[in-house]
C-alpha cells in the first residue's frame, strides 16, 4: 500500500466514523455523520417525513422495497391507536436517521446496529396504508372507511390466493440499498409485535436503466414511461390525493388509495415468443421503449390518426391502459411499481414478475377503470396475478404532536 | 491500530471538549470524564491497566449502573453510550483480581427527560438465592415426571397403545414444563427429548430416543415390540435427571436468561410445528413452557422488582400469551386470526423477557 493509499483509506475511515466519534470523551452526540467531501459513499438521500402527505407515494421508486400486509392484534381502538403512534416515532427516527438512544441495562438494545453505529437514510421512505378491514366493527371505524374501501376485486385473469390478499395495514418500505429495507422492516417490526403480524410479504428491486430511461419489467420491457407529472402539484391534486368535499371523509383528505397486486409473469413461456409479437402485445419498442408510433421512449403515444390500430394494436397494452382520449384523462393513475424474484415453482419454473403498485384519487374511476379496459388484453396469457390488496395511504404527518392517522380517531 | 484510530477521533472532535478518551484502570478510574450537558453522552473508554475489566458508568449516590463495557482488554479503547439526566455520576472501574475502584464524581447539569434509566446491580448472592430455589422446584418435580414415564412404559410393556397414546402426552408436559433446567441435564436432555435435528438417518436414525421418538411410533402405527426398548430407555434416563441434577452446576446466570428462552425455544421449535411427530401437541407444549416461564420469572421476581419498569407489562403479557395457548388444540385447528393472535402474543411477550437477562447479570459491586 503506498502512502497516499494508505492516507486516503485512513480519510474514508475517519469520515465514516465521524457520526460515531463526535468527540472523544464525553460530548452530546453529533448528529448523524455528514457525507464529507472525502467520503467514499455518494450523498445520501433523505426524505423528509413530516408533510400534507407520506412520502413514497410521488418519492421516484427506490432500488429496494419491501411489501407487507400486517393483520391488527390489537385489542380495541386506543391499543391501535397507540400502534399508529409507534408506527409513526419509528419511521420518523428511521428515514430521518436519528441516533439510536442508548439503552442502558433495562432494556433491549435499541438498534439492531445493522446499519453500523452512524445511521443512514439512504432514501428510506415508509408508508402506510390501512385496508378495509381495518374497518370492520374491531375498532369502532366502520364509519369513518374511506368509501372506495374494500377487499381487493378478483378480476377476469386473477388467480388470487387468499394468504396473499388484503390485510389490515400496508407497510411499504423503499430505499436504495436493501439491508436499509431490512433495518427497518426489523425495527418496525420489533416494536409492533403484539399490535400487528404480517399477514404477506414481498420484495421487489428496480434495475438501474439499461441503457438509459425508464427502467425494464422482467419482461424485458421498459415500464412506467407515461406516469402523470409528480412535480406538477395541480395535476397530483387532480390525480392523486384526496380532495375535501368529494364524498370521503373528512380525515382522508390528503391520502391517496394505492393498489398493489402482485403479477407472476410466465417469463419461459414469454421469451418463446417472437420479439416482433411481444412489441404488438405492449404497444411499445423492445430495445428503446419508443411507442410503435415513434422513434424515441419520450414520443407520446399517437392513436388519433389509427383508427383501426394500423400502427399500435388497438388491444395492445399502452393502447389499453391509456387510450389518451379526453373522457380517459381523469383515470390516468401513479405508477410506482417494483419487480420480484422469489425462487422457482413446482414445474422449476422460474417465480418472478411485477409488484404492480399505483396510487389515485378514486379507486374506482383509475384503477378499476384501467382494469377493466385491461380485460382480455393478449398480454394476460403471460402473466398471472396471484395476490395484493387495496389499502388508503394514510394522510401525512404534521409534527411530533401529530402521528398517521390521527384524525381517524377523532 | 488503536493509536492511529484514536488520533483521528481527536481531531474529529468538536471545540470545547475534552480531546481526551477516559480512563480505566486501578489507579486513573474516570480520569479525563470532564461534567457536561444533560443528554446522550459517549464515552470513549482507553483501559490503561495491564489487566481487562469491566467499567460501569454508574449513579455516584445510588450505585445504579447506566452504561455497562465488559470485557475491556488492557491496551484497548471502547465507546461507552448513554443518556443522561442531570444528576452526579461517576466512573466505576472493576479490574480483574483487584477491588473495585470508583473515579471521581462528575456532576452532569441539565434538563430532565433523558432515556437511560439506572439499575442498581444485581449481587451473584442475589442470583444464588434464586438459583436455589429454582434447583429445589426442578427436584420437586422429577418423582412425579418419573412416575409418569414409569406408566408409559408399563402401557407399551403389557402392548396397550392406546394407553401409551393417552399417557405420553401429561408425561411429555411435565418435562417442557421443566423449561430452564435443560442446559443442566447435559446429554441427558438429548437423551430424553432429541429430536431428529442433526441425524443423519432422520426419523429411521436409530441414535433417536426419547419422548419424540417414542411419538413418532405411537402415532404412525409403530408396534408394542418396536417401541417397547425406546420406552424403557426413556423411563431410564428421567429416572437419571435426580441424581444427575443433584450434582449440576447451574450457572446463577442461567436462570435469568432462560425467563427468555424458554419462550424463545417455544416460538422456535413448538410454534413453527416442527417437533411435531404425529401428535400435534405443540400447542400444549407451548403452555407448558409458557407454565416453566411463569416459575422462573416468579424466582426472579424480588431482582426485577424496583429494577424493570415494564416488570407488570410482562406479566400481563405472560397472561395474555397463557390465554391464547390455552385448550388441547392441534395448531392446525387454528384459524388464520386465532393463529395470528398467538404469534402476537408470544412475540409481545418475548420482547418484554428479553431485558430480564441483561438486568440479572451479576456485576461486581466490590
Amino acid at each position: 500500500m503506498t502512502g497516499l493509499d494508505r492516507r486516503r483509506f485512513l480519510t474514508g475511515a475517519a469520515a465514516a466514523l465521524g457520526g460515531a466519534a463526535a468527540g472523544a470523551g464525553a460530548t452530546r452526540l453529533a448528529g448523524p455523520a455528514a457525507a464529507s467531501p472525502s467520503s467514499p459513499t455518494p450523498p445520501e438521500r433523505r426524505y423528509a417525513f413530516d408533510g400534507p402527505h407520506q412520502a413514497g407515494v410521488l418519492t421516484p421508486a427506490q432500488a429496494n422495497a419491501a411489501f407487507l400486509a400486517f393483520d391488527l392484534t390489537t385489542g380495541d381502538r386506543t391499543e391501535l391507536q397507540e400502534l399508529l403512534h409507534t408506527l409513526t416515532v419509528r419511521a420518523r427516527a428511521l428515514t430521518q436517521a436519528a441516533v439510536p438512544v442508548p439503552a442502558g441495562i433495562s432494556a433491549e438494545p435499541s438498534d439492531s446496529l445493522l446499519l453500523g453505529p452512524a445511521p443512514v437514510s439512504d432514501g428510506l421512505t415508509i408508508t402506510v396504508g390501512l385496508g378495509a378491514s381495518a374497518f370492520d366493527h374491531r375498532f369502532g371505524l366502520a364509519s369513518a372507511r374511506p368509501r372506495r374501501l374494500r377487499a381487493m376485486d378478483t378480476f377476469a385473469n386473477d388467480q388470487l390466493d387468499p394468504m396473499q390478499c388484503d390485510g389490515d395495514l400496508l407497510l411499504q418500505v423503499g430505499a436504495d440499498h436493501p439491508d436499509v429495507v431490512l433495518h427497518a422492516l426489523r425495527d418496525l417490526t420489533r416494536h409492533t409485535r403484539g399490535g400487528m403480524q404480517v399477514r404477506w410479504r414481498i420484495d421487489g428491486f428496480t434495475p438501474p436503466p439499461r441503457p438509459a430511461g425508464a427502467a425494464r419489467n422482467l419482461l424485458g420491457f421498459k415500464d412506467g414511461i407515461a406516469n402523470p407529472d409528480r412535480s406538477d402539484s395541480a395535476l397530483m391534486d387532480q390525480l392523486i390525493w384526496v380532495q375535501p368535499g368529494a364524498g370521503e371523509p373528512t380525515w382522508a383528505t390528503g391520502g391517496s388509495y394505492q393498489v398493489v397486486r402482485i403479477i407472476r409473469m410466465l417469463v419461459e413461456f414469454w421469451d418463446r415468443v417472437g420479439v416482433s409479437e411481444q412489441e404488438r402485445i405492449f404497444g411499445r419498442r423492445k430495445d428503446s421503449g419508443a411507442p410503435l408510433s415513434g422513434s424515441r421512449e419520450s414520443d407520446t403515444p399517437d392513436y388519433s390518426d389509427d383508427p383501426i390500430g394500423a400502427q399500435i394494436p388497438l388491444d395492445s397494452h399502452i393502447r389499453r391502459a391509456n387510450p389518451r382520449t379526453p373522457q380517459t384523462d381523469a383515470s390516468r393513475l401513479l405508477r410506482r411499481s417494483f419487480s420480484y424474484d422469489r425462487g422457482t415453482d413446482r414445474n422449476g419454473n422460474l417465480d418472478m414478475g411485477l409488484i404492480f403498485s399505483c396510487f389515485q384519487q378514486d379507486l374506482d374511476r383509475q384503477f378499476v377503470a384501467v382494469q377493466r379496459r385491461l380485460a382480455g388484453e393478449p398480454l394476460s396469457d403471460y402473466i398471472v396475478p396471484t395476490g395484493g390488496g387495496y389499502f388508503f395511504t394514510l394522510p401525512g404527518v404534521q409534527g411530533e404532536s401529530d402521528h398517521l392517522g390521527r384524525w381517524l380517531f377523532s | 491500530m488503536v493509536g492511529i484510530v484514536l488520533a483521528l477521533l481527536v481531531g474529529c472532535s468538536p471545540a470545547g471538549h475534552s480531546d481526551q478518551p477516559v480512563l480505566a484502570s486501578i489507579s486513573h478510574c474516570g480520569q479525563g470524564w470532564s461534567p457536561s450537558s444533560a443528554g446522550p453522552q459517549r464515552l470513549l473508554i482507553h483501559n490503561a491497566d495491564t489487566r481487562p475489566g469491566e467499567v460501569m458508568l454508574t449513579g455516584a449516590a445510588t450505585g445504579a449502573v447506566f452504561g455497562y463495557l465488559e470485557p475491556l482488554a488492557a491496551g484497548t479503547t471502547a465507546e461507552l453510550t448513554a443518556d443522561l439526566g442531570p444528576g452526579r455520576y461517576r466512573l466505576r472501574c472493576a479490574m480483574e483480581d483487584e477491588s473495585v475502584v470508583d473515579g471521581p464524581v462528575v456532576t452532569i447539569h441539565g434538563p430532565a427527560g433523558a432515556t437511560t434509566r439506572g439499575v442498581i446491580p444485581v449481587s451473584q448472592a442475589d442470583l444464588i438465592k434464586a438459583t436455589q430455589q429454582y434447583q429445589a422446584y426442578v427436584t420437586g418435580q422429577l418423582p412425579a415426571l418419573a412416575r409418569q414415564t414409569d406408566t408409559l412404559a408399563a402401557d407399551i410393556g403389557r402392548g396397550d397403545l392406546a394407553a401409551a397414546r393417552r399417557d405420553w402426552l401429561p408425561a411429555h408436559l411435565s418435562y417442557e414444563r421443566l423449561g430452564a433446567a435443560y442446559g443442566a441435564f447435559g446429554a441427558l436432555d438429548t437423551v430424553i427429548n432429541g429430536t431428529t435435528a442433526g441425524l443423519p438417518g432422520g426419523r429411521a436414525d436409530t441414535h433417536w430416543t426419547g419422548f419424540h421418538r417414542l411419538e413418532y411410533g405411537l402415532w404412525h402405527g409403530q408396534s408394542s415390540s418396536e417401541l417397547v426398548g425406546v420406552a424403557a430407555a426413556l423411563d431410564r434416563a428421567v429416572r437419571r435427571l435426580t441424581p444427575t441434577f443433584a450434582h449440576a452446576q447451574i450457572k446463577p446466570s442461567e436462570v435469568a436468561i432462560r425467563a427468555h428462552e424458554i419462550t424463545e425455544n417455544a416460538i422456535q421449535f413448538e410454534l413453527t410445528g416442527r417437533t411435531d411427530y404425529g401428535s400435534h401437541s405443540n400447542l400444549a407444549t407451548v403452555a407448558a413452557n409458557l407454565a416453566g416461564t411463569r416459575i422462573v420469572l416468579g424466582l426472579l421476581r424480588p431482582l426485577l422488582a424496583g429494577r424493570y419498569p415494564d416488570l407488570a407489562r410482562t406479566y400481563a403479557a405472560l397472561a395474555a400469551a397463557q390465554r391464547a395457548a390455552a385448550g388441547p388444540r392441534a395448531l392446525s385447528s387454528l384459524t388464520r386470526s386465532q393463529r395470528e393472535n398467538l404469534n402476537a402474543r408470544l412475540g409481545a411477550l418475548v420482547e418484554l423477557l428479553a431485558p430480564v437477562a441483561e438486568i440479572c447479570e451479576p456485576r461486581r459491586t466490590s
